[in-house]
């Protein structure tokens, strides 16, 4: 078997492992959290007999262990159960706020991660010129601005006094692609800044690391331009690293933006994951954390074949965990 | 890294050198801000300066008054202190934790190895603000919880970066040596490994730091963060934000500082780190 | 208009007089009106149809459901009253007008209640209206395996049953002249007879369900069978959610949403100053408050209690946080524009002497007094803060907690020593006392037990000379605000932002946008 494709199954199964893992903790961490689905249904309005009737609605009298594995039961069949507050499929539920993850995740990267890479190799180029000086301030201010305060100036500016575009990213009703790709505008620079702020810095900085290495001092010494040292030589040795921050950012973009997904009312899958924790809905908690785990299992291995397949010394040995580290 | 690498590389050793001045300046500023604010504020941080929420900076109010009237120089001032207290505390937690796990790993490998770092991506898997969440919602939040759980959560990153950074080392033959001659794995992580690796590390704590910072504004935005009347430089951004629309800038103040921190944190990283690891600590 | 159907027809006098009285009883009818904010409302323009109008409100939840047992969130009530009809609807005075039922009349003791219902309604989908689905609609409440959140409201009703084609019969354990106030509420909306499956809902009211994306929003088209004729003024309606409530107020201003619900801060502000929006607001008894459990310590220390009401500066609650959106409390939870309110008892204030006389008094000396707030309850937090820095100045150590509105309800409310509670409008201020202040009763968080007081909440419902029920009213205002149980700063107008475009609403006193009755009231001015 070629080493890659081991290397890759192999992750797999331990990627199996780790969402079984995943879901065992999810499920006790609800367990034990104050408040139940039912008293959180009722709310203000719980009485201890309510309470009861609802527990026996929802089958939260049984035991713990049982509707464990009956959940596990059902997910190895694909089933992913209801929602216990609307009794609507999770798996309906769920892949509508994925597809809109999907398109918003899928725009931020497709916007920011080449206006990274190119901002990060124009300044790893010029390193210690005015212009990387300059930019590193605004890149590291920007990285270092809470993305609540980056999204509500944005909305402020564009929405409120130019009056361009909309405030809230409201993609689920009609209007269109027209409308939905104008809705979109706002949290995708929003998140376009926070990320590619992040990943210009780490591409700068590999690059400029890199080019201490001894193969690109020899070549220096050699006489090789430097532009031809950093395009040719430093950036196919920069692959791995910058796949690494890409992916994790991009497993961001899918899992962590619940501020972004507040303050433009985007439904996404992140904010469906705080809500349902916050109404003790388990089965949409597991699908969530299910997925989240999924995603980043997945992009982190597709950095890490990325990584293999442009460091010939990387694929003669792999690191034991498969971390190519 | 060698004194002949350090003249091949373009940028001279003047500005490097003044960067780190301002940096570590404005580092020791913050350090001393934080530690004296009790001396420093004009205003008790809770108490009310004026009727008015959100008023003009002012000889009573220097950067105007925050949403109840309160002054927002010396609630910036006071949130110095929670703020890096907070993120230095749990940075430290994550390195305690991490760093000690990650080195172990790096020395036992083994079955050791792959249960902590499966552990690990776990905890790497599930995002950040939704374990703070649960945390919060099962025990309620004080500042302890809040350390705690920011260490946690970042003990996963220190973890993965002590170990590859130990591992690259426990293959070296001083470290063969050592273990030849017998001595235990504490020996070997403490004084053997560790003191070699003792700058990347460093410069990972300086750049977790200032993610703490954020990671602890990100929950006060979801209102788990700091409780009131007290408040973190993110808290203050988050508790001012509906200043925008009147005009004010109460919430862009606290901004800066977080921003000053993180900028100062990096620059000095720049400055004194060993580039070629430091590749690795940013990847994370 | 609802109002002018309430004159219509003979039927209704009599009923209109009755339940006057009936509202002098307890209703939480507003004396000086609500007011539309920088936007006064030109006289009666007539209506005009058509328009999208889009909604966005301030909670969230994957709970949101259409299952009238399940209400508990205002994106709840709103969905409800646009898909469903209620036999009764609140008006602007909190009193009830004739709404499926065209009139309704009690016995003499007001045990009975006989509700005559319109002819020829239909639902949505064509069928008509039937007796059996009135009976179920509010029945079913009943039901303790369907844990209904009105379970509470329906406990003194003995029984429904139709009499005939257009009648319905309501019998009662105990005497209720406000029976029709209660039966406007939302989770009394009509639905078919054996309905169990909420996901398709059928109603009798203005709008049918186009999608409905729980935790996402809802967006309706008009019913074109309606039963008032001309209405709904509006084509279609989106609901949706803005939790942050600066987000909230940038998607009024940009035009995003023509009505948002529960502005705060600045934002009115900016709101009231901009040319095309107005902030329509709606005074009502909806409070937070911060109550002493009082069958522990230390929260069972009356002094210490009453240290804590000399501690809040009123005004500054109002100016400051509430931007003048409300009404200064005086402890108890009656609203200083009630004919009801207690004239006599004087107004407490921030007062350090009167604090720390009661302070000292408790004996409760340097230790810390842990107050907890959440945003579960509005404006707690500030409140805690208010009253945390004077209590310092006196001495006295308080430390407040704000904890996850998730949970709120079930773990902390009433069950920590002194803990911030929210109380929504109730249509009657003895509805209210009945729920929160009677022995024993489900959202008594301060525990009080004191038959006295139980048997003065009896008396006020069922006594009919209304000099004796003032007076009755008066001692029990008398009894909360010497009890030391609860702190009551302020009553909380609601506040929403609307487009200067969005005609046709008026302030009912139990919840934001027309008490979360709007869809067949609003048109948009083109």
């Amino acid at each position: 078997m070629h080493p890659s494709l081991r290397f890759a199954l192999r992750r797999f199964a331990v990627g199996a492992l780790i969402l079984l893992a995943v879901s065992l903790l999810v499920f006790v961490g609800c367990e034990i959290l104050p408040g139940d689905v039912a008293q959180v249904a009722l709310g203000q309005f719980a009485t201890p007999e309510s309470i009861r009737a609802l527990h026996q609605q929802f089958g939260l009298d049984r035991p713990a262990p049982l509707r464990y594995l009956e959940w596990l039961i059902g997910i190895l069949h694909g089933d992913w159960g209801m929602s216990m507050g609307t009794k609507v499929p999770v798996a309906q539920l769920l892949g509508e706020r994925l597809a809109n993850t999907a398109m918003l995740a899928g725009a931020t990267t497709i916007v920011a991660i080449p206006l990274a890479l190119a901002l990060g190799l124009l300044m790893a180029l010029r390193a210690g010129s005015r212009f990387d000086r300059a930019a590193s301030v605004v890149v590291l201010a920007l990285s270092a601005t809470p993305e609540f305060l980056i999204g509500t100036l944005a909305v402020m500016l564009f929405s409120v006094h130019l009056n361009w575009l909309p405030a809230v990213a409201q993609v689920t009703f009609g209007g269109g692609w027209a409308a939905l790709a104008r809705s979109l505008l706002l949290p995708v620079i929003t998140l376009s800044i926070v990320v590619a702020a992040q990943i210009a810095r780490m591409t700068r900085a590999t690059i400029v690391n890199l080019l201490d290495l001894p193969f690109i001092e020899m070549a220096t010494l050699k006489g090789v331009p430097r532009r031809r040292i950093i395009l040719v030589h430093a950036l196919i040795n920069a692959v791995g690293p910058i796949a690494n921050v890409v992916a994790l950012n991009i497993a961001y973009l899918v899992s962590g933006i619940v501020v972004v997904e507040t303050i433009f009312a985007f439904p996404g899958v992140a904010r469906l994951m705080v809500d349902a924790v916050q109404a003790r809905d388990l089965p949409v908690v597991q699908a969530c954390a299910m997925l989240f785990c999924f995603a980043y299992v997945v992009l982190i291995l597709a950095a890490d074949l990325l990584a293999v397949l442009f460091n010939p010394r990387l694929r003669r040995g792999i690191h034991p965990d498969g971390s190519a580290g | 890294m060698s004194a002949a690498n350090e003249a091949l590389s373009p940028p001279a050793r003047g500005p490097r050198n003044a960067l780190f001045a301002v940096a570590a300046g404005v580092l020791v500023a913050w350090a001393l801000i934080a530690v004296l604010a009790p001396l420093l504020v004009p205003h008790d941080p809770t108490d009310f300066v004026s009727d008015d929420p959100f008023a003009a900076p002012s000889r009573i109010a220097w950067l105007g008054t925050d949403y109840l009237g309160r002054d927002l120089f010396s609630r910036l001032i006071a949130g110095a202190r929670i703020s890096l207290f907070m993120a230095f505390l749990a940075t430290l937690l994550a390195h305690l934790l991490g760093g000690t796990l990650g080195l172990m790993a790096a020395v036992r490998g083994g079955l050791f190895d792959a249960a902590v770092s499966r552990i690990v991506d776990i905890a790497l898997s599930l995002p950040k603000i939704i374990v703070g969440l649960v945390v919060v919602a099962a025990i309620g939040t004080s500042m302890t919880v809040l350390v705690i759980v920011a260490g946690l959560v970042y003990a996963a990153g220190v973890f993965r970066i002590a170990r590859a950074l130990g591992a690259d080392v426990a293959v070296m033959d001083f470290i063969r040596a050592a273990r030849a001659r017998g001595e235990g794995a504490a020996w070997l992580i403490f004084g053997e490994i560790l003191p070699n690796i003792i700058m990347p590390l460093a410069a990972d704590f300086a750049i977790r730091m200032s993610f703490a910072i954020l990671f602890m504004s990100s929950l006060s935005f979801i209102g788990l963060g700091v409780q009131p009347p007290r408040a973190d430089w993110g808290g203050l951004v988050r508790e001012n934000l509906s200043a925008l629309s009147a005009g004010s800038w109460a919430p862009i103040f606290p901004a800066l500082a977080i921003a000053s921190v993180a900028i100062a944190l990096n620059l000095l990283v720049d400055a004194i780190g060993d580039r070629r690891q430091l590749a690795r600590i940013r990847d994370e | 208009m609802t109002k002018d159907e309430a004159r219509n027809g003979n039927g209704t006098v009599l009923t209109r007089r009755a339940f006057n009285q009936a509202a002098l009883v307890g209703g939480i009818g507003i004396a000086s009106g609500a007011a539309l904010l920088g936007a006064p409302q030109p006289a009666r323009a007539a209506p005009t149809r058509g328009g999208l109008l889009r909604v966005a409100t301030h909670t969230q939840s994957t709970n949101d459901t259409f299952d009238t047992a399940k209400y508990i969130y205002t994106n709840d009530y709103i969905r409800g009253t646009s898909v469903y009809n209620t036999l009764t609807i609140l008006n602007e005075k909190g009193q009830a007008d004739p709404e499926l039922a065209e009139s309704f009349e009690p016995n003499d003791t007001a045990t009975r209640w006989v509700f005559k219902i319109r002819k020829g309604i239909t639902y949505s989908d064509g069928a008509p209206l039937a007796m059996d689905d009135i009976v179920y609609s509010i029945m079913r409440h009943k039901d303790a395996k369907l844990a209904s959140s009105a379970k509470p409201l329906v406990a003194n009703i003995k029984d429904v049953k139709a009499d005939g084609p257009d009648t319905i019969v309501i019998d009662l354990e105990a005497p209720d002249v406000d029976l029709p106030i209660m039966i406007g509420t939302f989770q009394f909306g009509i639905i078919k007879n054996g309905t169990t499956d909420f996901s398709h809902p059928v109603g009798t009211g203005p709008f049918k369900v186009k999608e409905f994306k729980p935790g996402v929003g809802t967006s309706f088209t008009r019913n074109p069978n309606y039963w008032k004729s001309g209405k709904p003024y509006v084509d279609e309606i989106e609901l949706f959610y803005i939790l942050d409530p600066v987000a909230r107020a940038n998607a009024l201003l940009s035009g995003d949403a023509q009505m948002v619900t529960d502005l705060r801060g600045t934002a009115i502000d900016q709101v009231k100053s901009s040319e095309a929006f107005a902030v329509f607001t709606t005074p009502c008894p909806r409070y937070t408050s911060i109550q002493a459990a009082t069958d522990r310590p230390p929260s069972n220390n009356r002094d210490l209690g009453l240290a804590l009401t000399y501690l809040i500066d009123r005004k500054r609650l109002l100016d400051t946080v509430l931007k003048g959106q409300g009404v200064i409390g005086n402890d108890h939870p009656i609203m200083s524009t009630s004919p009801l309110y207690n004239k006599a008892l004087p107004q407490r204030e921030l007062d350090l002497d009167k604090a720390k006389y009661h302070f000292v008094k408790s004996g409760f000396g340097t230790a810390k007094l842990e107050i907890d707030v959440s945003d579960a309850a509005p404006f707690s937090a500030d409140i805690g803060q208010l009253i945390q820095r004077e209590a310092s100045r006196i001495g006295l150590n308080i430390e407040l907690k704000r904890d996850p509105a998730d949970s709120y309800w079930n773990v902390v409310a009433g069950k920590r020593p002194f803990t911030a509670i929210n109380f929504n409008p109730r249509p009657t201020y003895n509805m209210l006392l009945n729920l929160a202040y009677r022995s024993g009763a489900v959202w008594n968080f301060s525990h009080i037990n004191d038959p006295a007081l139980d048997k003065m909440i009896d008396d006020a419902r069922s006594t009919p000379d209304a000099a004796k029920r003032l007076e009755i009213y008066g001692a029990i205002q008398k009894t909360i605000y010497d009890s030391g149980s609860i702190v009551l700063p302020c009553f909380l107008n609601y506040v929403d932002g609307i487009s200067k475009k969005v005609k046709g609403l008026v302030p009912v006193p139990v919840g934001n946008l027309s008490g979360f009755n709007f869809a067949d009231r609003v048109w948009l001015e083109s």
